[in-house]
């Protein structure tokens, strides 16, 4: 018995460690993921600077002047933000510690700092520090304010894995059982064997988001009905962008196994890089601006404007769908290009 | 055999230097039912895989009903893999469904269901079916479009006698119509049902023709029961060990 157990350990030890990208995603991968890890964090904790929202025109002065009177407080961070809806919105979903609203020109206004009850002590220090003074007001703010911010994330996070999964590794175990071998001995075009995925997976990923939609609303997240049509559209891109990077991993990839790990492998800095769970101002330049492309943040970001800020204009949000539009044109292009039935 | 369906010319394939084919050379007239027999390793897929239009001839051409085929025409032509997909959490009636659909058959998945004798087992998971009737659904709906031509990759490779004998009847009655042509390295079988005999070793054709001119010309005292094997292994003037080619 006992040699018996022996010579089955060894089997299973030999089975992972002949197997390049088994060995590779256990012993190699929790090194990658520690590096990855500590570079996303090199500059601190994500929440440990505060964002002060100034709603201002882009080159409006007083945004300047706040700025360079905080310019030496390293715990607070200035962001501009488009309109007092959209600040508000971010501080209900604690994007953001403070909103400043400045007065009327003429001072008979006072500037106004907002503030959720948990920071009245921070506010009454950034007020002092502000360049002009203004009146504190703690605002009214969800205590799960933090489930909306992650609300739009999570259901980025599931597109994307639903996406890289269901093309990705469904293609790849199509190739093994000889489905796409026989598929390719029939007149079935490749547009129409592509479109029934895209339509399925569309079908399935639109109910998870209106299930997803369904439970963030128990936690009190706002939804405008407008957002939620933009929001179809940017899950709609955002799959076909996820499920065109799948094809194109299947089209390199052979064996089941591999896909699986590189697909885990590939979404864990994606998540980090995302802002599905924090901003990407939190994270050191480089790993910000590469972020910054990604089309999951594009995803987060555009879900977050039309759900959280209720953001409706085709004008503010052309840009962002355009790129991620460029995003699923170039993946499924590509993939497309590369697509072969069989070896 | 009338029409020309097939003619293959000097076909060859190599595999990192490996050869596969090398010279195949044969005209298949229709309808009828060929046999391209040979040990395993003996480019029985290979040559299929070609005829199919699923892998490129590294020399050498076919002509399909008299033309290129360029584009392939999937219409004319019904393909049964040696391994076909059994698709997990798929019925039989899918699978039919599905096949009927993509070569435009509006009662195809009835005709599919009828001629695979499995209308019954409509809503059985392709997993549960036994051996021969899954057999037989994949041939069914390889023919739903009634295809003037049909190519099968050992069809009873994996049978039991009784799926064999009901996959024979099976493609006995679709020769009738069509040309169909089978690879196997079961004698018997062939001896069973095929018209026509390509003997196919080590890649190379080594006998090709009519089942009764190639049991013909076996020598009185060669002839030691079945037909096609005696003729077999008159014309490959070879031992089969373990299903290999022996020297």
């Amino acid at each position: 018995m006992t040699r018996a157990f022996l010579v089955l350990t060894r089997l299973r030890l030999l089975d992972v460690l002949r197997s390049r990208s088994s060995a590779g995603f256990v012993l190699v991968f929790p090194l990658v993921l520690l590096a990855v890890t500590a570079l996303v964090f090199l500059d601190g904790h994500p929440f440990e600077r505060r964002v002060l929202l100034v709603v201002a025109p882009p080159d409006d002065p007083a945004l300047a002047a706040v700025a360079s009177a905080l310019a030496g407080l390293e715990e607070v961070t200035v962001e501009r933000a488009r309109g007092e809806a959209e600040a508000l919105g971010r501080l209900r979903a604690r994007m953001a510690a403070a909103v400043l609203v400045p007065g009327a020109p003429d001072r008979l206004l006072p500037d106004r700092l907002l503030v959720g009850p948990r920071d009245r002590l921070f506010g009454r220090g950034l007020a002092a520090a502000l360049p002009a003074p203004a009146d504190l007001v703690v605002a009214d703010v969800p205590r799960g304010g933090y489930v909306h911010y992650l609300f739009p994330g999570v259901l980025v996070f599931s597109v994307m894995v639903a996406g890289l999964f269901a093309t990705g590794h469904t293609m790849v175990l199509y190739r093994q059982n000889g489905f796409l071998k026989k598929l390719a001995t029939t007149p079935l075009p490749r547009a129409a064997f592509v479109g029934a995925q895209v339509a399925a997976r569309s079908a399935l990923v639109l109910a998870q988001v209106a299930l997803l939609v369904a439970a963030a609303w128990l936690f009190g997240a706002p939804f405008p009905p407008l957002g939620l049509l933009w929001l179809a559209v940017i899950v709609v891109l955002g799959l076909l962008t996820f499920m065109g990077l799948g094809f194109a991993l299947a089209c390199v990839i052979r064996t089941e196994d591999l896909v699986v790990d590189v697909i885990s492998g590939l979404t864990f800095p994606l998540v980090l890089l995302s802002e599905i769970f924090f901003p990407l101002s939190a994270l050191p330049g480089p790993l910000a601006a590469v972020g910054g492309w990604l089309p999951s943040t594009e995803m987060v970001r555009l879900a977050r404007a039309v759900l959280l800020y209720g953001e409706a204009s085709p004008a503010v949000l052309a840009p962002g769908l355009a790129l991620l539009g460029a995003w699923a044109a170039v993946t499924f292009a590509g993939s497309l290009a590369a697509f072969r039935w069989h070896e | 055999m009338t029409d020309e369906v097939l003619a293959a010319e000097g076909l060859g394939k190599r595999f990192d230097g490996v050869v596969a084919l090398d010279d195949v050379s044969f005209t298949v007239r229709g309808p009828g039912l060929v046999g391209v027999l040979g040990p395993n390793g003996a480019g029985k897929t290979t040559l299929l895989d070609i005829l199919e239009g699923l892998s490129p001839a590294t020399s050498g051409a076919y002509r399909l009903f008299g033309g290129a085929p360029a584009p392939y025409p999937r219409r004319r032509v019904g393909v049964v893999l040696q391994r076909e997909p059994r698709l997990e959490r798929c019925t039989a009636g899918e699978y039919a469904a599905l096949f009927a659909a993509i070569h435009g058959v509006p009662d195809g998945a009835a005709r599919i269901m009828a001629r695979a004798r499995l209308e019954a087992r409509a809503r059985v998971a392709l997993s549960r079916l036994s051996g021969g009737e899954a057999a037989r659904l994949f041939i069914a709906a390889a023919v739903v479009h009634e295809p003037e031509l049909l190519f099968l990759d050992e069809p009873t490779a994996a049978l039991d006698p009784e799926g064999k004998r009901e996959v024979g009847d099976l493609l006995r009655d679709l020769a009738r119509t069509r040309a169909v042509v089978l690879t196997t390295h079961d004698l018997r079988e062939a001896d069973a049902l095929c018209t026509h005999l390509l003997f196919l070793v080590g890649g190379r054709v080594r006998a090709w023709g009519p089942r009764e001119a190639l049991v013909a010309a076996v020598p009185p005292d060669a002839r030691k029961g079945l037909p096609v094997e005696d003729a077999f292994f008159h014309h490959c003037a070879i031992r089969i060990v373990d299903g290999e080619a022996a020297p």
